[in-house]
């Protein structure tokens, strides 16, 4: 058993308790909705970073399993009236399975690296493109609107904003506690990541280990653009299926520490308040100013920290354990 | 147990193998000499299916695996231990051992097979806990040589495992392959260090530019003329 493996699961049972317990101060809606976003992206960028992180296949059209969520549950919910909890479930599985129009092509074929990616960027651009074309079906540019419902957990529908908080903050602990579980699993996809022909040489399985890593990663991201909907009751095609929300899972991934579990958490602790921040006291008097500022603080941070936050604890660890053996 | 069959093989355009052909028996222990760029490596990759031949045959146990993914042949009991140790840096030398047990075989014997290792190779259990990346790199190469083992593979093809390591090292680690080889695990080594390794195998191959130029007993080899003059410095 490794001990790193343990680790995790005695980090993640007191963060959950403190994460449950934060509501219980007294805040503004605003600091709620703040947490909210903070935890969304917390998860979004965990769901990337499966695939983007451990088993290194930088995909920049996440967006497109994202959109994809958000769009079906609106279809299961409106068409349908499949309860919205549900579908929060059901949503990631048509995550999935647009994903295999993308992965199976690239992986079985072997198109890798920079030609991965780029293929990624054009899926979700040709996804948005369609969305805003079947205007009849998609609602077009102008999006969609969830009608109001019962409030309650299986309508997904809470009239305080705690209660998102609670869901999203559960959802993030699900897949931590899932991955942290998934060791050789883990390793697999890592080994591939580092080299993939002593990975061949080992007997994995490449091109079925990176497909089901992105199955799983699209799943749940789907899962969260499902919350996303729910949370928000409106979408567009471009925030849906936009590059700056694929963009925005891969830089909160990357700055926080791609090599680590906990590195998009670290990640949208720090960025998700500073972007919301930057975007309210600035975005109105001058527009955009907000972007420069937040790409800036990125270009430093990833300059002198091309690990992210969480690598410096990697370089700790590693130094430590030199001196221990 | 192995066989290769008129192989020819290389990287797009730049042909390195010309029709090779050698047979390794149940148990036996083969060395592969031959300057750099002979063209050795690229025939391991060969055998283990990481590069496609132009034409010709790989054998297993009677099979034909030419054309089965490299995975499938790990399976079947073909094992490379890649040149330059190889191993994943930022994992710790246990989650190295345990990403190798990809076979049910594997996975069932694993903490066994991790026993046994721990002895042929103590250094390791002593590092058990620290990042790959981290290790020396004669630890490294024992981990590699480990990492193989996990998989029970009945022919183990390592790669230049002494190249850049200190004589010492090299001679333990050669220590553990005449263990491996009581075990009943057939090895193929490639070595460009040519005196230790005639001295550890029962036959040898000699390729250079890509062809076999002569093969025989790892005695009769030690004592030929031409080998004596050109790899031997005698």
């Amino acid at each position: 058993m490794s001990m790193f493996k343990s680790l995790n699961i005695k980090y993640i049972v007191p963060l959950a308790v403190i994460l449950y317990a934060l509501p219980l101060i007294p805040q503004q809606p605003y600091v709620t909705h703040l947490m909210i976003m903070t935890l969304m992206w917390a998860y979004l960028a965990t769901a990337w970073n499966i695939l983007g992180g451990f088993s290194g296949q930088l995909s920049l059209g996440h967006a497109a399993f994202f959109g994809i969520g958000a769009y079906a549950s609106y279809f299961l919910t409106v068409w349908y009236g499949i309860p919205p909890i549900v579908s929060l479930i059901v949503s990631g599985m048509f995550a999935s399975l647009i994903s295999i129009g993308i992965g199976y092509p690239c992986f079985r074929y072997g198109l890798r690296g920079v030609y991965f990616t780029l293929a990624t960027i054009a899926f979700a651009e040709i996804l948005k493109d369609v969305f805003i074309y079947l205007r009849d079906i998609t609602g077009g540019s102008l999006g969609i609107w969830l009608p109001v419902t019962h409030e309650g957990i299986v309508n997904l529908y809470f009239i305080s904003k705690e209660s998102y908080y609670y869901v999203i903050t559960s959802l993030w602990l699900l897949l931590m506690i899932i991955l942290s579980l998934a060791g050789r699993f883990k390793d697999y996809l890592i080994a591939i990541r580092e080299d993939e022909d002593v990975a061949a040489s080992i007997g994995i399985n490449i091109t079925r280990y990176k497909l089901m890593a992105l199955l799983i990663s699209s799943y749940f991201t789907g899962v969260g653009g499902s919350f996303y909907i729910y949370y928000f009751r409106y979408i567009n095609p471009y925030t849906a299926f936009g590059l700056d929300t694929s963009l925005q899972m891969v830089l909160i991934s990357v700055f926080g520490g791609m090599y680590s579990l906990w590195g998009s958490f670290i990640g949208s602790l720090v960025l998700t308040p500073i972007g919301e921040y930057l975007r309210i006291t600035l975005g109105g008097t001058y527009v955009g100013s907000h972007l420069i500022i937040y790409g800036v603080l990125l270009i430093i941070i990833i300059r002198f920290m091309p690990r992210g936050v969480f690598g410096i604890a990697e370089i700790i660890r590693s130094k430590y354990l030199i001196r221990g053996g | 147990m192995l066989e290769v069959n008129d192989v020819s093989a290389g990287y797009s355009l730049l042909r390195v193998l010309w029709d090779v052909t050698l047979k390794v028996s149940s148990g036996e222990r083969v060395a592969l000499i031959g300057p750099n760029g002979a063209g050795k490596t690229t025939l391991l990759r060969v055998v283990v299916g990481l590069l496609q031949p132009y034409g010709g045959k790989v054998i297993f146990n009677g099979e034909d695996v030419t054309n089965i993914p490299t995975f499938d042949r790990v399976r079947k009991g073909i094992t490379l231990v890649p040149e330059g140790s190889r191993v994943i840096p930022r994992l710790t030398v246990y989650e190295n051992l345990r990403a190798a047990a990809t076979t049910k075989e594997a996975k069932d014997k694993f903490t066994d097979t991790v026993d046994m290792l721990f002895t042929l190779f103590p250094i390791l259990k002593e590092r058990k806990e620290q990042l790959a990346g981290t290790l020396s790199g004669g630890e490294q190469r024992m981990l590699a040589v480990a990492r193989g083992l996990i998989l029970r593979p009945k022919l183990l093809l390592v790669d230049e495992v002494s190249l850049g390591l200190a004589p010492k090292v090299v001679t333990q680690i050669y220590d553990s392959f005449k263990e491996l080889s009581g075990m009943g695990i057939t090895l193929v080594l490639v070595e460009q260090y040519v005196r230790k390794v005639l001295q550890s195998t029962d036959r040898a191959y000699l390729i250079e530019q890509g062809r076999i130029v002569l093969s025989g007993s790892s005695r009769e080899l030690m004592v030929n003329e031409y080998v004596r003059k050109a790899y031997l410095g005698d």
